[in-house]
């Protein structure tokens, strides 16, 4: 004990001994007598010259020489030492950058920030991309709630979010500049393990002591730099192979005694540009590793639209079907007796025209109507031209229907049916009135049948299918050209086939027709758009 | 709050917490204990080193409607930088309660005496990520350090000895708690608390830093 602080006695009103303000420090670099400005004395376990770039430690408000370098740092460092910037609210000082690569020598830079109140962040840049990274005090879990260990691919849980599993690599020290909270040396590697949840990033760094066969820990260090100059191995992934040489060697256990989790966030340049006053930033090369994917957005986006356009799809088929009366206005089957119909030639094509009237309709006030037609066929086709003449106006509309069916079985055994037997087709609106139908169609129905009885019977002197029809529609059956029609009677007149046609007409039917291809475009749509936000994930 | 002076040089002293038995004088770094009714010296204490850390005794700050005063500090070097345990006073509070502080990294604890421990838990054979069940909760281990007390101030439970080595074990549960088991001792200490950061703490009358003004605490509004 001093004489002066045994003699030492209080006085009142004496003032306790305060100690001096922390601030940065002017010191010599002990190699080349540079002056070194350490930042954080205190803080600080490692600073570099930045003259010589020897590595210094600081002890006893003096410099020591850890590692003497007569070099020049050749990395460019963006953001300038002792630069401060704000970043989400905080002021940070940039105090030291580490130059890291993995093993396929990716390179990227960690800015070491400081702000006494808040600690320490790392901001990371790696080809144009930025990404602020805070230590976590928790564990990474994985969905049974326990500690993720380092290299697992598990999905993780950590800060409240959840992770995907992104990458698991070595980094290596490639260069260091400015100061550092721990003995920062070049050439020392890391294990990482990286989790994203965009704009968010969890990584997690374990430390592994190595313990020989008494249990007592070895410094590994040591061992692989020694290791180091034998081999002259000089690549990171070379690290593995020497590392598991010495485990090999001398039988050691591994213990894992620390896990580092941080968590870090996207950050676009123009931020950091701003928070940091800088006015250059290196290109953006890469899309980011926890960088927003701008697609995503857009896919959330379709795909809401998609559920809205949806719903008011439904709503309006609902408000469609509820307020169409859809009531039947008219029902018949008809029996038609193929041989009162007319033989008609087009091209090489030989067909039956028939006609009848299907009677008459009324609608109450402008609706569509609809049609439905049904008719066996087999091996047969059908057309049919549906006239509506308004009994007042005397306007007309001609509607078509086309009915076919075949089926049979392939060269290969398949039975295969195509078409069918019943057909609809629903009219735009019709002005309110009473309207005269009148049907005028063709068909290959009975057409042998006719035949045999034509060259039977000889064919009759006048036409008669037509007469059935008003002057009004003469002209539209096929311009009015005269077929072969059988005689009025002939003997099995009655067994000629006949065709069969039910129709029924429906007045005021909801349309839905449009549905199909609105849900198939926007399938389409949304498609699209997951396909170009997964291809831009893959960019990562 | 009792008033008593230094047996070394005199000055005045004063116990905030009813807890406090040792005292470090501030005038000669004298730390004393009580006993019967007088204070006794135990001895003078080395000097802190300054860590550049932005609390000090006398802030006060609140947590979780609380308010608190820190009264006291062991200062501790780890591997990586050191590491302090502000003592705290806690209003009408019975219980005491530390703030663990390192390089901007907070930890609200409180001592917790009738802690379960597992039987002959021995901190060498942990491993990282193991599970650690505490009085029934489930704890896994983050990390295994060997600290080494380095000194102390203001007023404390219990006292320190500079150079003391010991193994801190740290671990956290999946709800978010922290804890810390000492094993400075035959029977570890056992604090649990949670992790915070510097806002949750409200703190007023923090130390100017590396040119950083208090004021560089609060989030900057621009």
């Amino acid at each position: 004990m001093a004489d002066s602080e045994k003699t030492f006695r209080y006085q009142a009103g004496m003032a306790p001994p305060e100690p001096p303000p922390v601030e940065a420090r002017r010191l010599l670099c002990p190699h080349c007598g540079a002056a070194v400005d350490l930042l954080l004395p205190g803080k600080s376990e490692t600073v570099r010259c930045q003259k010589c770039l020897s590595i210094l430690e600081p002890e006893h408000a003096a410099l020591k020489l850890r590692e003497a370098y007569n070099e020049q740092f050749p990395h460019r460092l963006w953001i300038p030492l002792g630069r401060e910037g704000i970043l989400d609210g905080i002021k940070y000082k940039c105090v030291g950058m580490v130059v890291r690569e993995d093993e396929e020598h990716a390179r990227w830079s960690e800015y070491l920030l400081f702000n006494p109140y808040h600690g320490y962040r790392y901001l990371v840049e790696s080809y144009g991309n930025w990404t602020l990274v805070e230590p976590h005090p928790g564990l990474g879990l994985d969905a049974k709630g326990y500690p993720v260990l380092w290299g697992s691919s598990a999905n993780i849980r950590l800060a409240g979010k959840k992770f995907r599993y992104y990458s698991h690599y070595r980094a290596r020290i490639v260069n260091i500049i400015g100061e550092f909270p721990w003995r920062a040396s070049i050439g020392e590697t890391n294990e990482i393990t990286e989790y994203i949840n965009p704009p968010y990033q969890a990584s997690c760094e374990q430390v592994i002591q190595y313990l020989d066969r008494e249990g007592n820990p070895v410094d590994i260090a040591a061992l692989m730099a020694a290791e180091h100059g034998n081999a002259d191995a000089q690549h990171s992934d070379d690290e593995e192979k020497i590392l598991s040489r010495i485990i090999r060697k001398r039988d050691l256990r591994q213990r894992t005694t620390e896990i580092h989790w941080s968590v870090g966030q996207y950050k676009y340049p123009e931020e950091i540009k701003a928070a940091f006053q800088l006015d250059e930033l290196p290109p953006k090369e890469a899309f980011g590793m926890c960088e927003p994917n701008p697609l995503r957005t857009r896919f959330w986006l379709s795909l809401a639209i998609t559920a809205l356009l949806s719903l008011v799809s439904c709503a309006s088929c609902v408000y469609a079907i509820n307020n169409a009366e859809q009531a039947t206005v008219l029902e018949k089957k008809f029996i038609l007796n193929t041989a009162e119909f007319e033989l008609k030639r087009e091209g090489d094509t030989d067909y039956l025209e028939f006609s009848f009237e299907p009677g008459e309709i009324i609608l109450p006030k402008e609706t569509n109507v609809e049609f439905d037609l049904k008719s066996l066929l087999e091996q047969q086709w059908l057309s049919l031209n549906i006239f509506m003449i308004h009994s007042e106006s005397g306007a007309g509309y001609i509607y078509d229907a086309e009915l076919s069916r075949y089926f049979g079985v392939s060269d290969d055994g398949e039975s295969w049916s195509e078409g069918s037997e019943t057909t609809s087709l629903t009219t735009v609106k019709m002005p309110p009135g009473k309207y005269n139908l009148y049907a005028i169609g063709a068909t290959n129905v009975g057409i042998y049948e006719f035949k045999q009885n034509l060259k039977l019977f000889g064919e009759s002197a006048s036409g008669m299918a037509q007469q059935l029809l008003g002057p009004r529609l003469r002209g539209a059956t096929q311009q009015g050209m005269r077929g072969v029609v059988l005689p009025q009677n002939f003997a099995g007149k009655e067994n000629s086939p006949k065709l069969e046609l039910t129709l029924r007409v429906t007045r005021d039917v909801p349309i839905l027709d449009w549905l199909f291809p609105v849900f198939l475009w926007l399938i389409g749509w949304n498609i699209f758009y997951l396909v170009r936000y997964r291809s831009k994930e893959k960019e990562r | 709050m009792r008033q008593a002076s230094c047996p070394a040089c005199g000055a005045p002293l004063v116990f905030e917490n009813a807890h406090s038995l040792y005292t470090v004088c501030k005038y000669c770094r004298t730390m004393s204990v009580q006993a019967e009714e007088a204070l006794r010296e135990v001895g003078k204490v080395a000097a802190l080193v300054e860590d550049g850390s932005p609390l000090r005794l006398g802030a006060t700050g609140s947590i979780g409607g609380k308010t608190f005063k820190i009264i006291g500090r062991i200062q501790y070097r780890h591997p990586v930088g050191f590491w302090n345990e502000w003592f705290l006073v806690v209003n009408d509070d019975e219980e005491d309660a530390w703030l663990g502080e390192a390089s901007g990294q907070y930890y609200f604890t409180r001592l917790k005496k009738d802690a379960e421990l597992p039987e002959d838990l021995d901190p060498q054979k942990l491993q990282a990520g193991e599970a650690v069940p505490i009085s029934g909760q489930k704890f896994f281990v983050r990390d295994i350090q060997t600290t080494k007390v380095v000194s102390g101030e203001g007023e404390l439970p219990f006292p320190f000895e500079t150079g003391y080595e010991a193994t801190v074990v740290d671990c956290v549960s999946s709800d978010g708690d922290f804890a810390t088991l000492d094993f400075s001792e035959e029977k570890p200490l056992v604090f649990i608390g949670k992790p915070v950061n510097f806002r949750e703490l409200n703190l007023v009358h923090v130390r100017s830093v590396y040119g950083f003004k208090a004021t560089d605490a609060e989030p900057v509004t621009t």
